[in-house]
């Protein structure tokens, strides 16, 4: 009897560190910037809200949610995502099956032009539209200007590339054996698509699904700057608030609601996703793609309608950016060098400021990520590791869901006395920008870790391989692909960041999209017109940075 | 406390044993026990093979003797020493998987070199050895060819050559030929045994294919349900 029980004690002996212990060390940094730069500023948020004069005071709570004014911007925020949404899904999938599957002359181009939208800075976009769209504008005829039809294309427009990445990415995987298998017992080519294909694409095009609407739902720049003072969504009215109306109760009211929002959103995504079956994926061999068939027209003229999409307002933007006063010029890229009125500093100095702090932002992010997706990706045996490291994956998608605008003006409120006062230190707005791309960061890095064969180590381990050893030899030579691509990623992020920049930034150094967005709201046709310019080049530097990201061939950048 | 007098039991239970020793091995999977209270002895230079259908547990076992699965009862030693707190790496049981899992990345004098690189050799030495060792499974002057370039046949000789080349005690095969087709997989069974009698390594194989058992084995013990059922001279 002694001695069975010595002889348990004696197997067990020596528990040596495991995964999850690895896992929670290599989080101990990120988890503490985390803590810092997000959940210090998000509570900073909610307590000037809710503990306004140190005590609680939920009376607020049901004041705010009483406003009609905030009834409108919920449910303006809910039916132009919901509906963006299907449009994106309805535009997506087509493209995706023809730019995934299809046979077509330049599909690598066209994947490319598909995808950039999506690094573009909201700002951007929104004022590409307004060139677009304006009375004096390409489009101007459609009397688009300032409708809730031009903040849905524009929406569309982004959001295209996260369904043709993700859901396209999940087609490369399926094994096409299982698709022929259905044909090959009679299935005609719609059957196999509702029987077969549907159902294994299910999980990708979920979370594509709620990835785009909460991109739509949490939008800023673009509503910001098509929008005007008629369209609001829960994201600029937290702006409004804040900033116009010094309402920090109405604003972390909504700040809350929005939060809720997100995270149920996820949860119930994330469970349907788990929902799915398993279906059979395929190994590294390209499968054949499909010669084009009188069939395949409808998904070809989406495809065709996607490019105009995108097309559109890039060209109506540079159109327009080349002229003024109804003549074609350069004036509108001269005057980028010129010091503009009311800002003080050049285009081409705005772009310099916002290239530094983008280096920075992308260095942090891209550090703190691969820590993160390290951590994530370890492989605990026990329930218990497992669930930690879900918890872990998931903390670190937090900044996706809570508004740019929150943790602004949060930094501002907590990070403004000792002993981290930081409110003048250059530091502050690489650091917001960097938890703003980690979440991205993360899902490009994180993913390809995953796919590496765990028995790849094991291998190595029992050849005589410490965990350094293995590490180095299984997991150190495919992470620098996606740590490039995910640097050039964070880069174009940061680039473009508007929502926390515009709390932080110095009034006299702003970065570009400040600056465009500034110059926008001036009327000299002199300041448009640079406005527009300046919109441009910087879609070009996020353009040139995306290109080269796509030549590394990662396809989890943008993927969810 | 309680460490010392069980490794004291340990040793007097079994310190006559060389070679490898299994006592009362389980593993467990939450409520499914896949290797069910098995004993298993491998002499010195001897070859056992594991012969049973798939899912009855036998994958299991040779990864608990590697320490890849944490046991659920019992012990497993080597010499009489209980390896519960030595960690895979540090066994000296190479194991030889169905798929070969080469690095993809390294070449192929690389892979085959892994071992030898760890115990420190380097230079001409590590050439010399690496060319051995692939002399020894008959893909002389293939040392720069990207693994993944080579057919699955030559992918495991590589496998092979790479696991004799980390200077196991032990070599654990699994499944190490029912990838192949069933030409090549008599060919090699026939190499596989002439490598493992010259290199007098020890070796548990673990399959479902009857002949290949008999041809490379020394012994052949059926395992089924996680239990090991009997054992045929």
């Amino acid at each position: 009897m002694d001695g069975h029980h010595q002889l348990i004690g004696h197997v067990r002996r020596g528990p040596r560190p495991g995964p999850t212990v690895a896992a929670l060390l290599l989080a101990v940094v990120p988890l503490a910037f985390l803590g810092v730069f997000f959940l210090l500023p998000l509570g900073g948020m909610l307590t000037r809200g809710f503990v306004p004069d140190g005590q609680l005071d939920l009376g607020a709570v049901g004041d705010v949610l009483g406003r009609s004014r905030t009834a409108r911007v919920v449910g303006f925020t809910l039916g132009i995502s919901t509906l963006a949404t299907a449009v994106t899904l309805a535009l997506g999938l087509p493209t995706a099956f023809a730019l995934h599957r299809l046979a077509i002359p330049g599909a690598d181009a066209l994947r490319a032009l598909v995808i950039m939208p999506f690094v573009m800075p909201a700002v951007v976009v929104g004022v590409l539209w307004r060139g677009l769209l304006a009375s004096s504008g390409p489009l101007g005829w459609l009397g688009l200007d300032g409708s809730w039809v031009a903040i849905l294309l524009a929406m569309v427009f982004f959001n295209v590339a996260v369904v043709v990445r993700t859901v396209g990415a999940a087609w490369d995987g399926l094994d096409p054996r299982t698709a022929e298998a259905a044909a090959a017992l009679g299935a005609p080519p719609l059957h196999v698509l509702r029987t077969v294909l549907l159902p294994a694409l299910r999980p990708a095009i979920l979370s594509a699904a709620s990835v785009v609407f909460l991109f739509c739902s949490t939008a800023f720049g673009v509503v910001l700057t098509l929008g005007g003072l008629r369209y609001a969504t829960i994201e600029t009215e937290i702006y409004f608030l804040t900033t116009s109306l010094l309402d920090l109760q109405g604003a972390a009211v909504l700040s809350v609601l929005q939060l809720v929002a997100v995270v149920a959103l996820l949860w119930v995504t994330e469970r349907a996703r788990r929902a799915g079956r398993g279906v059979r994926r395929r190994g590294r061999r390209e499968s054949r793609r499909l010669p084009l068939r009188r069939h395949h027209l409808p998904a070809l003229a989406v495809l065709g309608a996607v490019i105009a999409l995108i097309l559109a307002p890039l060209l109506g933007g540079l159109a327009r950016s080349l002229r003024r006063g109804g003549e074609w010029t350069l004036a509108n890229y001269a005057d980028l060098a010129l010091a503009q009125p009311g800002v003080g500093v050049s285009g081409w100095q705005a772009l310099g400021t916002s290239w530094r702090i983008a280096v920075d932002a992308a260095l942090l992010s891209v550090v703190l990520g691969l820590l993160v997706s390290l951590a994530v990706t370890r492989r605990p045996r026990s329930r218990t590791g497992r669930s930690l490291l879900a918890g872990l994956d998931a903390a670190f998608m937090l900044p996706l869901g809570v508004s740019a605008v929150t943790i602004g003006f949060g930094f501002l409120i907590t990070l403004d006395r000792p002993p981290l006062d930081l409110r003048s230190s250059p530091v502050l707005i690489p650091i917001a920008q960097a938890m703003v791309a980690l979440p991205l960061v993360v899902r490009t890095i994180a993913p390809v870790l995953r796919h590496v064969d765990p028995r790849q180590g094991e291998a190595a381990a029992t050849l005589g391989a410490g965990p350094l050893r293995r590490w180095v030899t299984v997991e150190l030579p495919v992470l620098w692909r996606p740590l490039l691509a995910a640097v050039g990623f964070a880069l174009a992020v940061s680039l473009g960041e508007f929502g926390a920049t515009s709390f932080l930034i110095r009034p006299d150094d702003p970065t570009m999209p400040v600056l465009v967005y500034r110059l926008i709201g001036r009327p000299g046709a002199a300041e448009q017109g640079t406005a527009m310019a300046a919109a441009v080049v910087l879609a070009a530097v996020t353009v040139a940075v995306m290109a080269l990201v796509e030549r590394l061939r990662i396809s989890s950048v943008g993927a969810f | 406390m309680g460490g010392v007098p069980s490794r004291l039991a340990g040793a007097r239970t079994s310190g006559s044993g060389k070679g490898l020793r299994c006592e009362d091995v389980s593993v467990t999977f939450g409520e499914l026990r896949a290797v069910d209270h098995v004993d298993l002895a491998v002499a010195p230079g001897e070859v056992v093979a594991v012969l049973g259908p798939s899912g009855c547990g036998k994958s299991t076992l040779l990864r608990a003797v590697a320490g890849l699965e944490p046991l659920a009862s019992g012990r497993v030693l080597w010499h009489g020493e209980d390896l519960a707190g030595t960690a895979t790496h540090r066994r000296g049981f190479a194991m030889m998987f169905q798929d070969g899992q080469l690095f993809g990345h390294l070449s192929v004098a690389r892979n085959v070199g892994y071992g030898a690189r760890l115990r420190g050799l380097r230079g001409s030495a590590l050439d010399a050895e690496v060319a051995r060792l692939l002399d020894l499974v008959g893909l002389s002057g293939r040392g720069e060819d990207d693994p993944l370039t080579l057919s699955g046949g030559q992918q495991q000789r590589v496998a092979l050559a790479r696991s004799l080349g980390a200077g196991p005690r032990l070599i654990l095969l699994d499944e190490p030929l029912s990838a192949l087709d069933r030409e090549l997989r008599e060919r090699l069974a026939a190499d596989l045994r002439s490598v493992l009698a010259d290199s007098g390594t020890s070796a548990i194989l673990v399959t479902h294919d009857h002949g290949e058992a008999e041809v490379i084995a020394d012994r052949v013990v059926q395992m089924e349900a996680g239990r090991l059922a009997s054992t045929a001279p």
